[in-house]
């Protein structure tokens, strides 16, 4: 009896689909996913691209870009195109995995905190506070010493710090619900706090916070290369072939091995665009006021 | 009214005590042995004797509320012990990084608001035009390029046409250069040397620029929404009616309805644009947070890294306090 109108979704999704921005944006995306998928099968050199250094590679050093080695080839000699191939996997998977992350962590406790009011209202939202302005960088570095430096506690550090985003939007979402007539009439049938917060609050929520986390997406993106870059700028070798990391290793050669820093850049460039593309376009056409296709001026 | 600021303040303080619990947990909740992180993970001959150290440094061996009385005192009055990877005080390492980064970040937004406002404004107004769609195209794509790749790429840039404004400041300068505040620029000014002052600002310019790209497009987006939502409502039209010009009409009321919003959002970036600006100012080799983290991560420094991580979050705290206040005085209607 309360959902948001599912169809409102959908039309959404549809208006979306019209423009040309946002149909680029899905086909950079679902390209770029094909890639991470298929990378052991496009990349020219799986195993180097995995960041083995194999007999050839040594062999080769490092080259300029040519026609067998688009990119070029790494202080190792490997091939930096299936590097960067294979690196899609690894920076997008990171991405997917912070937004989830803190999507699920930030909606949970601002659903709580809104819904329920009170004790733990008051409990998340100092949470929220202490949380939001805390540089991920500096978390990171700290996991990094504590529990070692790696993919996991970089996706980590930006969990622990981007979930107090979406449990604030949350929060205040759900706060104005709570007084609204259809969740008083189905708290007064007697269905319990959790069964109404979990059909009658949550689905109103969820829609706006998961548009606006399309809409982070790509900063989540570069602020996990952003961290990785800085570790990869002083790792003392480097095998997983993430972007950042890859970028970070290579800026040391940027004078005269600059392919290695320059071709990821690339394709981070294009993934981020992408991202943006599709959260400009969907949160645009989200917004009633925004939508409107006519102009009054003067 | 009153009662908002002094409810807001209480507020912030209550959040140091919570960032102080939170660098509690980071330090005595390591897994494994806090003394053994705290000590830098050492290993050789003499590793032991550091790890007695540590411990008796973190009062490990004193009962719990002991322990935690003698952490606070010691995180307030700033004595955060030696830094092993620059074998100095941390406070002073930490203080001094937080400056150089500082003086970025001030530069950097002090082009980027007006900028940014001034950007949103004009798509705002022509929203739908060529121009507008040129600047949107160029916003989205902008926003996508990571700053630190900028960077690598402008330095090559610059490599290529001889041009290095590498480090905070030209060697040669060092020797009649003294650190009284900290500022580079400031400092230089004291000095009286125009030219070490230009030199200070050349090598300040590029990295800021690239820092400022993101908070100023995204602002100038948001602005552009927002304002031009605000241009739809009744009385937009009813002052046009009454013959209000263009200019007081955008400058005086519609605009008073986004800035609010506006002034968060740079402050919100801030924390965006601060991770940015310790990696950018790493690949341009100037002092700075971004270098202490590098050189602490490099030499397992924990006791800088957990300092640097309450420096940083403590003025992120506070700027995140002030933005607050500052949007309550521009927006009355705002709750707690």
């Amino acid at each position: 009896m309360s959902r948001a109108r599912p169809s409102g979704e959908r039309e959404t999704l549809r208006r979306c689909w019209r423009r040309r921005s946002f149909r680029a944006g899905v086909a950079i995306l679902v390209a770029l996913a094909l890639v991470a998928v298929l990378s052991p099968v496009l990349a020219p050199y799986p195993d180097e691209g995995e960041g083995l250094v194999t007999d050839a590679a040594r062999l080769r050093g490092p080259l300029p870009p040519s026609a067998a080695h688009p990119f070029g080839t790494d202080v190792f000699g490997r091939d930096v195109l299936s590097r960067v191939l294979v690196g899609s996997r690894y920076s997008l998977l990171q991405t997917v995995l912070v937004m989830v992350g803190s999507l699920a962590l930030g909606v949970f406790l601002g659903v709580l905190a809104g819904y329920l009011g009170g004790v733990p209202e008051a409990l998340i939202s100092y949470a929220v506070e202490l949380f939001l302005p805390l540089p991920p960088v500096v978390v990171a570095a700290a996991l990094s010493v504590v529990i070692g430096p790696g993919m996991l506690t970089v996706a980590l550090s930006l969990v622990l710090t981007w979930w107090a985003w979406y449990a604030r939007i949350a929060h205040v979402q759900s706060r104005e619900l709570r007084d609204l007539d259809f969740v008083k009439v189905s708290e007064a049938l007697g269905f319990g706090k959790i069964h109404v917060a979990l059909h009658h609050v949550l689905p109103n929520v969820a829609p706006k916070v998961v548009v606006q986390s399309v809409l982070d997406s790509a900063s989540v993106l570069l602020e996990i290369s952003s961290i990785n870059f800085l570790i990869g700028s002083v790792a003392t070798a480097f095998d997983a072939p993430d972007w950042g990391t890859m970028i970070g290793y290579g800026f040391r050669y940027i004078t005269t091995y600059w392919w290695m820093s320059f071709f990821p850049g690339l394709f981070l460039t294009l993934a981020a665009f992408g991202f943006i593309l599709v959260g400009d376009a969907l949160s645009e056409e989200s917004s009633p006021s925004l939508r409107r296709r006519w102009w009054l001026w003067f | 009214m009153v009662g908002y600021y002094v409810r807001r303040a209480l507020l912030g303080l209550t959040l140091i005590l919570g960032l102080i619990a939170l660098v509690y947990l980071f330090v005595y909740v390591a897994p494994g042995n806090p003394a053994y992180v705290w000590a830098g993970k050492p290993r050789g001959p003499k590793a032991a004797e550091a790890i007695e150290l540590a411990a008796r440094e973190l009062g490990l061996d004193q009962p719990l509320h002991i322990q935690v009385a003698s952490f606070v005192c010691r995180f307030l009055t700033g004595s955060w012990g030696a830094s092993v990877a620059f074998k100095r005080p941390v406070a002073e390492v930490v203080l001094g990084a937080f400056k150089a980064t500082t003086e970025l970040l001030l530069l950097s937004y002090a082009i980027s608001i007006p900028l940014g406002l001034y950007l949103g404004i004009f798509m705002a107004l022509r929203r739908g035009s060529a121009a507008d769609k040129v600047l949107k195209f160029l916003s989205s794509l902008l926003a996508s390029i990571p700053r630190f790749w900028l960077a690598v790429v402008v330095i090559f840039a610059f490599y290529l046409i001889g041009f290095q404004p590498l480090g905070r400041i030209d060697p040669r300068y060092l020797a009649e250069f003294r650190e009284v505040t900290g500022f580079y620029l400031l400092d230089a000014l004291l000095m009286s040397r125009p030219d070490a002052f230009l030199d200070v600002l050349a090598r300040l310019i590029p990295p800021a620029l690239i820092v400022a790209v993101y908070p100023t497009f995204y602002v100038a987006k948001y602005v552009r929404f927002a304002l031009s939502e605000k241009l739809y409502e009744d009385y937009v039209v009813e002052a046009i009616s009454l013959g209000v010009s263009r200019r007081t009409l955008v400058m005086r009321y519609s605009l008073r309805g986004v800035l609010p919003a506006a002034f968060q959002l740079f402050g919100i970036n801030l924390v965006y644009s601060f991770v940015d600006a310790a990696v950018v100012e790493t690949v341009f080799m100037r002092e700075g947070i971004g270098r202490v983290l590098v050189e602490g991560l490099l030499r397992s420094d924990y006791p800088l890294i957990v300092a640097a991580f309450f420096t940083v979050s403590l003025v992120m705290l506070a700027v995140n306090s002030a933005v607050d206040l500052v949007q309550k005085k521009l927006e009355p209607r705002v709750r707690v």
